[in-house]
């Protein structure tokens, strides 16, 4: 773009072209196709559901056991299965938050369980797991925060359930795990779902002292919160959407599909540059806010803060995870923040090396798997 | 600075990213893409500056530290003929008036072969993979050669190290036994997962530290 006589205009027609392609762009993950070999289309399922699947996993998909052979092109091909365990695409479900009103009742019916005074169906089939894991730990009252500490091979965990939602959890977790590292170095792993969050860390930390000093507390949250989110670069992935619709990556010409995994590394890779060389770049403040508003629900999250800062916080220590826990950890989506040095952290970590290469001195040919990193959706190699 | 032995030869991994063999007091520079920022906004893609003012800036202080009188360009020196600009080159162009008394060789990589060789006014001697420098064989694409050890770029290698609970992937030297990848020096690079074999030996820029995992 060139100023003219004091006007902007677009010098370039295949420019102005690519600039008018990405304008109301719908980011979305990318649909992969799924045919069976011989051509027959059976619908689509999103690239990283398949990203996930190795040739001869077994899959149910339009009604029919399949066989995944290989991703070729945005297509996945596909046989009939034979007769065995398969997995189930989910879709994206699971990311759509609880209410504050459904978690408000949710917690009212735990509540009047203990008590005995309900009997719906629905708890009378995790009776067994509700008794469990108040014997282990509590199951705590709507005028209670329960907290869990936890100690496995992990490492040490903090589990807290404060029923507020996973996006509401997911911004908890990285501001508390945020002002903990800042008591001690620490580098921790956060996981979170509906009912609550965990924050693993190799060293314990002791949360008496740390609630009575403020960890709940709601002041500087929203710098707090800015913090944590770089630190655990939320809004890093956040960019991504926002570069495709700036035309920062190009998504190449409709027909000629790239994969979406080059354009990640790519919109990784332009937002260090950005961060690096121009910070003050108004696209990085807005992913900043897409996270806090978007994902985060930063007013809801505020709220949230508020209500458990003026809760009392019930505080177990528990020999293993408990029912309520298990969920969380499990949960496959987790974040990392850390104060750590990097140097602190290599020290305690291992290469991975190349599980099909013989061990000893043999001779490393040249990975043909190995792209040349040069053509991640460079547009000149 | 790490020391560490490739080839017989005993060499400094630099975190600038760069390679100092001192017995010819040569440093090793791979995939320094110059002019890649400059391409994409050449193309349209609003990139900020000051890329190559860091990349010159770098490799200034690798000079300084080594006191190398010799750089060896291993391949994909510039990026593409679009990122030839005269801000860009103006920019090398006088960076290397200043470091006149630097010897500086590039091996052509795929990206050169595009993009053409660099101003003659460089005084930068110019040469095709294969050629022969003590144990070394001065390479772009990493791949064992005839006639001695050889020293590539291209891949861009970073591996990847995992501990209980986390993961880091790390830009990497990367040294198996008959050939060795050095990590790209451009600063808007990418890298490529590598896993090394068995007997490989690994190092990983951690920030301004050199070190050793395998």
């Amino acid at each position: 773009m060139l100023d003219e006589d004091g006007r902007y205009r677009v010098k370039d027609a295949s420019i102005a072209k690519r600039h008018r392609m990405s304008i109301g762009t719908i980011v979305s993950d990318a649909a992969v196709n799924v045919c069976f070999r011989r051509g027959k289309r059976l619908g689509n399922v999103e690239e990283s559901f398949i990203a996930r699947l190795s040739p001869g996993d077994h899959f149910i998909f339009a009604g029919q056991l399949l066989e995944f052979m290989r991703l070729d092109n945005m297509v996945a091909y596909v046989k009939p299965g034979k007769s065995g365990s398969a997995i189930i695409p989910r879709w994206d479900g699971g990311k759509c938050p609880l209410s504050s009103e459904v978690a408000d009742s949710i917690r009212e019916l735990l509540e009047l369980h203990i008590e005995g005074r309900e009997n719906e169906p629905e708890t009378r089939a995790v009776a067994r797991l509700l008794k469990l894991q108040h014997k282990w730990s509590r199951i705590p009252k709507r005028g209670e925060m329960l907290v869990e500490q936890v100690q496995t091979r992990e490492g040490h965990h903090i589990f807290f359930y404060p029923f507020a939602g996973r996006q509401v959890h997911m911004g908890l977790s990285a501001l508390l795990s945020w002002r903990l590292s800042k008591v001690r170095a620490a580098t921790f792993s956060l996981a979170f779902n509906d009912y609550g969050f965990e924050l693993v860390s190799r060293e314990r930390f002791e949360l008496i002292p740390l609630l009575k000093a403020g960890l709940l507390s709601t002041d500087s949250l929203l710098e707090d919160m800015l913090a944590s989110l770089n630190a655990a670069e939320l809004s890093k992935r956040q960019f991504r959407e926002i570069a495709r619709v700036a035309g920062l990556v190009f998504q190449g010409y409709p027909g000629q599909p790239k994969t979406n995994k080059q354009v990640q590394a790519t919109s990784g890779l332009i937002w260090e540059v950005f961060a690096r060389w121009d910070p003050a770049n108004p696209l990085l403040g807005q992913s900043e806010r897409e996270v806090l508003e978007r994902q985060l629900e930063f007013s809801r999250l505020g709220e949230a803060l508020r209500r458990i800062a003026a809760t009392p916080v019930l505080l177990r220590q528990v020999h293993k995870p408990s029912p309520f826990a298990f969920p969380i950890m499990v949960g496959r989506f987790r974040e990392k923040l850390t104060s750590e040095k990097l140097a602190d952290r290599i020290a305690r970590m291992q290469l991975e090396y190349d599980r099909a290469e013989p061990p000893a001195n043999a001779v490393t040919p040249p990975k043909a798997g190995v792209r040349s990193p040069e053509h991640q959706g460079d547009l000149f190699a | 600075m790490l020391e560490c032995e490739v080839a017989g030869e005993k060499v400094l991994l630099l975190a600038e990213r760069a390679m100092f063999w001192p017995a010819r007091a040569t440093l090793f520079v791979a995939d320094f893409h110059l002019g890649k920022a400059a391409s994409f906004r050449r193309a349209g893609i609003p990139l900020p500056s000051g890329t190559t003012a860091e990349n010159v800036e770098r490799l200034g202080r690798a000079i300084d530290r080594t006191h190398a009188t010799r750089v060896t360009f291993l391949g994909d020196f510039l990026h593409s003929k679009q990122g030839r600009t005269e801000s860009t080159l103006d920019r090398f162009g006088a960076w290397r008036a200043a470091r006149a008394d630097v010897a500086m060789t590039l091996v052509r990589g795929n990206h050169d072969a595009k993009a053409g060789d660099p101003p003659a006014a460089w005084d930068m001697r110019c040469i095709d993979a294969g050629e022969v420098e003590g144990p070394f064989v001065l390479n772009h694409e990493p791949g064992p050669m005839v006639g001695g050890y050889a020293l590539a770029g291209h891949i861009h290698p970073a591996v990847r190290l995992t501990g209980d609970n986390e993961s880091l992937r790390l830009p990497c030297f990367w040294f198996g036994a008959r050939h060795g990848v050095l990590p790209a020096f451009g600063a808007f690079t990418g890298h490529a997962e590598v896993r090394p074999g068995r007997g490989d030996q690994v190092f990983v820029i951690a920030e301004r530290d050199v070190v050793r995992v395998a």
